[in-house]
């Protein structure tokens, strides 16, 4: 009699174990496309065995001992870098390939209108008391300086809207480092004799994929199984239950660029994040900014700065038709630094073209001389660069072109090594409606076998019921 | 390896995202005829289109520069082959009436032809093109010769570019060519110098004039000399710079233009590939378990 109770009860215990896989097999089904979830296993163990009144050992049935989740530690362990390097790279490439300023190809390019200012003078040489070809040239040199600053613009206006993108990460990067901390203490606390609730687990482990994609920031396991990120230069971003608070000032000394600042998990600061100590996209958007756009836009600078100064110089040496002499072209800056953006032309020219400098001797309208000293300046090196104006022109643009192209490389394959990893993340933890269609089936069958059991223990017991009767 | 559904749905994503990705690239390049529209498309073609394209500027600047100045020389040619009409019948008449058989009236008629003669060669010396004046070096503002003779001009020479950093004269030093500044004769006094002597009925002081007569003549065919290089040199510029501009147009098409019937092609390879992509995609949609599995 007791033997056919237990075996109700060993039942009872199995299709709890059953069930339980049917519902694990569901809930793997229903999260089939949710982003971050691992697929989990129903571990299903035989419980221990029992002496019976029969003097043999008969087996208890099974018992559903813990639900956990199909991860791989040896791809899970090179994915953080994988996200830090293409988080970066992506940036920096959305980045640069953002600029229009220099396509060499558009209408109103900066080298067409350099090309455009040299040919104005030609034509002013052939005949250089006409009032309309000084007024030609004049325009000539507007179009220039307006290009100037429609390409340092361009730049600049890329440069400052990284600046927002940095802030905007910023504060997904402190709402997810927050949320890591917060998940900590949940997982710690509904962790129960070594279950651990998964679910929880896959929401953390999504924010830490995206803060190693926007900051690098690499994971560390504690002994209590809690979370912390630091930084790539050691800069701890959330220890334990605590997160850090990253933040963007104005920096004065970067034109008024958004500079890093971080508050610590363990309240101290805020003190300056160097661009050194982070990865990830926001490396990437600073390496971008303060890299290739700034050396691109200083470049620009030197040219305009460097072809100013030059024909300034020889300007400054001719006379204007009314026998006037000290007319510059340009208004410049002192140094190079903004030269693109804030170079003008001389507004005393704009007003009076008559007075640009063409010659070099009073009362000779048609003396033509200082024109051709200011076209030689085409074929004469510029003081920064070496080399005269149209291939300094080519090398800022070939210089800013690698750049972008390597960009362009560089995420690619980075992309690609996320992409990889990626997959065989999702192949280990992924689910697969196939697999878990056949376990749902393995699951009710077995269901329905037990319940075939409860019913033949339950016959048996009528059996030995009527006996007595 | 372990195949997910999610794997699969996200494979068929980028797959076919790729796939249209070289579809809208191929595209884009037949339809703006532009192979390089960036810098960072192919950094170094970047780099020849801007160079070629300030080259072809250039070219294109010095072909219309010269252009006028050729025009501007064989106006002068014209003037200076006048110029030298004049001297030669002031020659003919200085020989004719160096005989002692003409008549003081037909002298005096003779020396208001010589007169006559140097007002045609200041006309000519004052010739000018819209306003500019091309015989009084760069001091072009003015008529450089007065009715006198007396020159106002300066003494520089113009100069205008017949290639990249390479200068060529642009006008006469007609101080040197009618005056005879630096050891020459003043072909304007000479006119003068004979009408007096016509007028005063010396055959020797008529006479005397025309070894200075024959000087202006070799002075005016020297400059005549000069002009045709001038004219000949501008021509050449044009020659030259429509080829240079040619070429510097061809680098950039070359460098940054896209090659149609490789555009073309690679369009419709990328068009089968997506459908392929599309298709595969598709096709192991299809393929589920559900699909098998009974009500």
């Amino acid at each position: 009699m007791a033997d056919l109770f237990s075996l109700l009860t060993t039942s009872s215990s199995s299709l709890a174990a059953q069930s339980g896989a049917t519902a694990t097999a569901g809930n793997n089904i229903a999260n089939a496309n949710t982003p971050g979830y691992s697929r989990q296993i129903a571990n299903i163990e035989a419980m221990d065995t029992a002496g019976s009144s029969v003097g043999v050992f008969i087996g208890r049935g099974a018992q559903l001992t813990s639900v956990t989740q199909a991860r791989d530690q040896f791809i899970e362990r090179q994915l953080p870098q994988a996200f830090a390097q293409s988080g970066s790279t992506q940036a920096q490439n959305k980045a640069l390939s953002s600029v229009s300023a220099l396509d060499p190809q558009a209408s109103g390019s900066l080298q067409s209108a350099l090309g455009a200012f040299y040919s104005g003078l030609r034509s002013l040489s052939q005949n250089a008391g006409d009032v309309g070809l000084r007024q030609s040239a004049v325009n000539a040199t507007q179009q220039l300086v307006q290009s100037f600053h429609v390409a340092a613009g361009g730049i600049e206006g890329t440069r400052t809207a990284i600046d927002s993108d940095i802030g905007a990460t910023v504060d997904k990067v402190n709402a997810d480092a927050q949320g890591v901390a917060a998940l900590n203490v949940q997982i710690l606390s509904s962790t129960v004799n070594g279950q651990r609730p998964n679910e929880l687990l896959d929401k953390r482990q999504k924010l830490i994929d995206e803060l190693s994609t926007l900051t690098g920031a690499t994971p560390y396991e504690s002994a209590n199984g809690n979370i912390s990120l630091a930084l790539p230069g050691g800069t701890t971003l959330v220890n334990d239950s605590h997160a850090a608070t990253l933040s963007t000032v104005p920096d004065a000394t970067n034109a008024g660029h958004v500079s890093l600042r971080i508050l610590r998990p363990d309240g101290s600061g805020p003190y300056a994040l160097p661009s050194t100590s982070v990865g990830g996209q926001l490396s990437g958007d600073l390496t971008a900014r303060d890299g290739a756009l700034k050396s691109t836009l200083d470049s620009l600078d030197s040219l305009a700065f460097d072809i100013g100064t030059a024909l300034n110089t020889i300007a400054s040496t001719g006379v204007a038709l009314d026998g006037t002499n000290g007319h510059t072209l340009f208004t410049l800056p002192a140094t190079s630094t903004g030269a693109a953006s804030s170079l003008q032309v001389n507004a005393a020219l704009t007003a009076n073209p008559s007075l640009f400098p063409a010659g070099q001797t009073v009362g000779s309208s048609g003396d033509n001389t200082n024109v051709l000293a200011m076209m030689a300046t085409e074929q004469q090196n510029l003081s920064t660069s070496g080399k005269p104006p149209p291939a300094t022109m080519q090398l800022l643009t070939a210089t800013f072109g690698s750049q972008a192209s390597q960009a362009k490389a560089f995420a690619e394959q980075d992309g690609a090594l996320v992409d990889h990893l990626g997959t065989l993340r999702d192949s280990a933890s992924g689910v697969s409606i196939d697999e878990e269609m056949i376990n749902l089936t393995k699951s009710q069958r077995a269901y329905q076998a037990i319940a075939k059991v409860i019913t033949t223990a339950d016959s048996m017991l009528q059996t030995l019921l009527t006996l007595k009767s | 390896m372990r195949i997910t559904d999610k794997m699969m749905f996200e494979r068929g994503n980028a797959a076919t995202a790729a796939a249209r990705g070289r579809v809208a690239d191929f595209q884009n390049q037949v339809s703006t005829g532009l192979r390089v529209q960036h810098p960072g498309d192919d950094p170094g073609a970047a780099s020849a289109i801007v160079g070629g394209a300030l080259a072809q500027s250039r070219s294109d600047a010095i072909v219309k520069t010269a252009a006028k100045a050729q025009d501007d020389a064989t106006v002068a040619d014209g003037a200076l082959q006048g110029m030298t009409q004049i001297v030669a019948r002031a020659q003919e008449l200085a020989v004719q009436l160096s005989n002692d058989t003409y008549s003081p009236s037909e002298r005096a008629s003779a020396a208001k032809e010589v007169d006559g003669l140097h007002s045609q060669m200041v006309a000519l010396l004052n010739t000018s093109v819209a306003g500019r004046y091309l015989f009084g070096g760069t001091k072009d503002g003015a008529p450089p010769f007065d009715a006198a003779g007396n020159y106002s001009g300066d003494t520089n020479t113009k100069q205008l570019e017949v290639a990249p950093g390479m200068l060529e004269n642009a006008s006469l030093r007609m101080d040197v060519f009618a005056k005879g500044s630096g050891g020459g004769v003043d072909i304007l006094s000479t006119l003068s110098s004979l009408s007096a002597a016509m007028t005063s009925g010396s055959s020797s002081a008529i006479e005397g004039m025309l070894g200075a007569i024959t000087t202006g003549t070799s002075q005016l065919s020297t400059a005549l000399s000069q002009n045709g290089v001038m004219i000949s040199s501008f021509a050449s510029a044009q020659t030259l710079g429509q080829l240079a501009s040619q070429q510097a147009q061809k680098g950039v098409a070359d460098a940054g233009d896209t090659d149609m019937f490789t555009a073309a092609s690679s369009l419709a390879e990328a068009s089968q590939a997506l459908q392929a992509s599309l298709s595969a995609t598709a096709q192991g949609f299809k393929l589920s378990l559900l699909n098998y599995m009974g009500g």
